[in-house]
């Protein structure tokens, strides 16, 4: 018990992505959170009085002094760093420029003002998908720089992470590494993925892939900020499913192609705007990405709630509800307790 | 008005399966009884009638031949208690098609015949029904597989077999797996170890990981045994695969002794494992490099059918198959941190090496044929 600390005023970055946006609506719940300071540039799509916006660019280079000052000012103790995409984007420098010059900025303003917690949202794709990658990753395996664009800048944001730890000890840095999230609201690219009329696969290639639902995600988040644990942590969903079983789950129909043209076909369909699958994100459907939720557990105390089926499952029947014209409960679905044990809570191993 | 019917039968055929389940297992028993005090009976008989001597060879023949179809009733009766799952489902794809519940139906279909959650390593137990047809003949009629010393496999707990590895794909392993399958008193699921290289090619990898096959690595082999499986690995790995005709049951490097620190730390007995026959399914004369490295393979066979015949060429040859399950050895009397000892591990691993080499030896020596019984 002696672990849980209480943070009354919380920074954030990246309000407008899909993860934070439902954080921010669970800190405007909390009654321990006094003020929550958003540097972005946008506007949060959700309103609070406890909300305080600062339009703040992360690329320019006054962005460092300007978080710190007002940081300072308030006397915030916490700091959560969203401002990381979920996958690839269209416009890659600005992508780079986001992640890699944004984390610098927010790492040199968490300096300044010594903050005591400081959370970053990452992603289990920083692994890469490879065929040498062992079934389950631990949270100790070694970063490559390799692969797509979106991978390696992610892999550059968690090495500044590594140097800020072992050079700032004083500020607690839990790192967590999100499975790609699914859920009623989540637009990410995997769920795009399933979302889409024909669904491409790679033709002989069927990975073990891992969900975790929002809701989970949002609590796992919520456990690093009040939990004075430090460290890198896998937040992943129970249990593995392989690919195709996920297409026949959405009811779509699967249209394999063979490996070789599958990059050419793919970037073709992106750039012509028919769908928003990069050619980057190929690899994802041939080989393993999979992580071990096992130190989450053992030290944050994160159990998964839902399985990647079950979270896989609610997106599929939100999207279902939202193509009729049903605006999908925000998260209401997660908050339910017999909807999550009603599919057979049980663990796989 | 057909259709309805029949959904209707197979319902109460589902509900009443239970039922049924338990009522066979009381008829098995009440069965199982009967018969044995009949065989009882009649063997007291026998003897009673000529007490000074032993029983005559016909008197012998017909309580075998009683025995014998004993087991064919016993047989019977299972084979009718579980019937192949797939059957069903193939005919509820046919009734009642049309147009419109096409998608659906192609759907339900693909989703039958895997499991709802497959293991954390992929392994799906449907799937494994699903092979299993074609894996049992090449076990029984096409490599007629003979195996020894079976009970050397502990009935539960993790167990690591080590084996010689050959034959360019990993049929050994598979064998091995239909072998535990089919005679072990448990009948285990046996894991396999997959080379990497596998796992570039499409088909091949996704394949064997729904049948129990899992890349080869330190870790995922770790995490199997510490989750009680049987592991089965081959030190030797691609260079085993790969190993020319002329090389054949010559043992390549052993690795650096991983399979033994991997013992060492999780405590689990090592069983080593003599296959005879592998080496000849695919004799391979040469290799071919510079090809290959540019499609990213270690290498591509050459043997005296495969890239002439095309893929009738890698139809593997019917060699006459035994593996040979030798006495475990046990781990657990080593204190922690043995693994870190170079000398035992590398002891230990030569050790290993030797008796699968000379099991080896010793069974080549009796064998009078490669293709023939």
């Amino acid at each position: 018990m002696e672990n849980i600390q209480i943070h009354e005023r919380i920074g954030l970055t990246g309000a407008s992505s899909f993860l934070t946006t439902l954080v921010l609506k669970r800190l405007a719940e909390l009654s321990t959170v006094k003020e929550v300071h958003i540097f972005d540039i946008h506007s949060p799509s959700i309103a609070s009085s406890k909300f305080i916006f600062h339009r703040v660019d992360l690329t320019k280079d006054e962005a460092s002094a300007e978080i710190a000052s007002t940081l300072l000012q308030n006397n915030v103790t916490a700091f959560i760093h969203g401002a990381l995409f979920s996958g690839p984007t269209r416009k890659k420098s600005y992508h780079h420029e986001v992640e890699s010059i944004g984390t610098f900025h927010i790492l040199n303003a968490v300096a300044e003002a010594q903050i005591q917690k400081l959370v970053v949202h990452s992603a289990t794709f920083v692994y890469g998908a490879h065929p040498k990658n062992p079934n389950f990753i631990h949270e100790n395996y070694e970063l490559k720089m390799q692969g797509p664009s979106f991978v390696k800048t992610r892999v550059d944001v968690e090495k500044q992470l590594e140097d800020f730890t072992i050079n700032y000890p004083n500020c607690a840095v839990s790192l967590l590494r999100f499975a790609p999230i699914l859920g009623p609201n989540s637009t990410n690219i995997r769920a795009r993925y399933f979302m889409t009329g024909i669904v491409p696969k790679v033709l002989g290639y069927d990975p073990l892939v891992q969900f975790i639902h929002e809701d989970d995600a949002v609590r796992a988040q919520i456990l690093a900020l009040t939990n004075n644990i430090r460290g890198v942590f896998n937040i992943v969903g129970r249990g593995v499913l392989p690919l195709s079983t996920g297409i026949h789950m959405s009811g779509k129909i699967p249209v394999p192609f063979f490996s070789a043209v599958c990059k050419t076909f793919f970037s073709a369909g992106y750039s012509s705007r028919i769908w928003e699958l990069p050619a980057e994100i190929v690899p994802f459907f041939q080989f393993l990405c999979v992580a071990d939720g096992k130190k989450a557990e053992k030290e944050l105390g994160f159990v998964a709630k839902y399985s990647s089926r079950q979270a896989l499952k609610s997106m599929i029947e939100a999207n279902r509800l939202r193509q009729i014209g049903f605006s999908v409960p925000s998260s209401t679905l997660g908050e339910d307790e017999e909807y999550a044990t009603s599919q057979g809570f049980q663990r796989i191993y | 008005m057909n259709s309805n019917a029949a959904r209707k039968e197979k319902n109460n055929i589902n509900s009443d399966t239970l039922t049924n389940f338990s009522n066979q297992v009381f008829n098995i028993r009440r069965m199982l009884i009967e018969q044995f005090n009949r065989i009882e009976k009649d063997l007291q008989n026998k003897f009673s009638d000529n007490q000074e001597k032993f029983a005559t060879k016909e008197e012998l023949q017909s309580v075998i031949g009683k025995m014998q179809e004993f087991r064919q009733e016993i047989e019977k009766t299972f084979t009718t208690s579980d019937s192949n799952p797939l059957e069903p489902a193939a005919d509820e794809f046919f009734t009642g098609l049309n147009p419109f519940n096409l998608r659906r139906k192609y759907h339900d279909f693909s989703l039958r015949l895997r499991s709802e959650e497959v293991d954390p390593f992929g392994y799906d137990p449907i799937f494994d029904k699903f092979v299993s047809p074609l894996l049992n003949f090449f076990y029984v009629k096409y490599w007629r597989v003979e195996t020894y010393g079976i009970s050397n496999i502990p009935a539960d707990g993790p167990a690591l077999l080590v084996g010689n590895h050959s034959g360019g794909l990993p049929y050994d392993a598979t064998m091995l797996k239909i072998a535990i399958q089919r005679e072990h008193h448990m009948h285990r699921d046996l894991r396999f170890m997959v080379e990497d290289f596998l796992f570039h090619f499409p088909f091949l990898g996704s394949l064997m990981n729904r049948f129990g096959g899992v890349r080869a690595s330190q870790d995922n082999a770790q995490q199997l045994l510490e989750n009680n499986h049987p592991v089965v690995v081959f030190p030797e790995g691609v260079k085993g695969l790969g190993k020319l005709y002329r090389d054949k049951y010559h043992l390549a490097r052993f690795g650096r002794g991983g399979f033994i620190r991997l013992c060492l730390r999780t405590r689990s007995p090592l069983i080593p494992i003599a296959f005879i026959g592998p080496e000849e399914i695919h004799p391979m004369i040469a290799k071919e490099t510079a090809i290959s490295k540019m499609l990213g393979l270690p290498y591509t066979p050459i043997t005296w059918t495969f890239p002439w015949l095309g893929p009738l060429g890698a139809i593997p040859l019917p060699s006459k198959w035994s593996i040979h399950i030798l006495p475990a050895i046990d781990f657990t009397n080593f204190g922690p941190g043995a693994e870190k000892d170079r000398v035992l591990v590398y002891k230990m691993s030569r050790m290993v090496k030797e008796q699968i080499q000379d099991t080896i030896v010793d069974k080549l020596k009796n064998r009078r044929s490669i293709w023939f019984d």
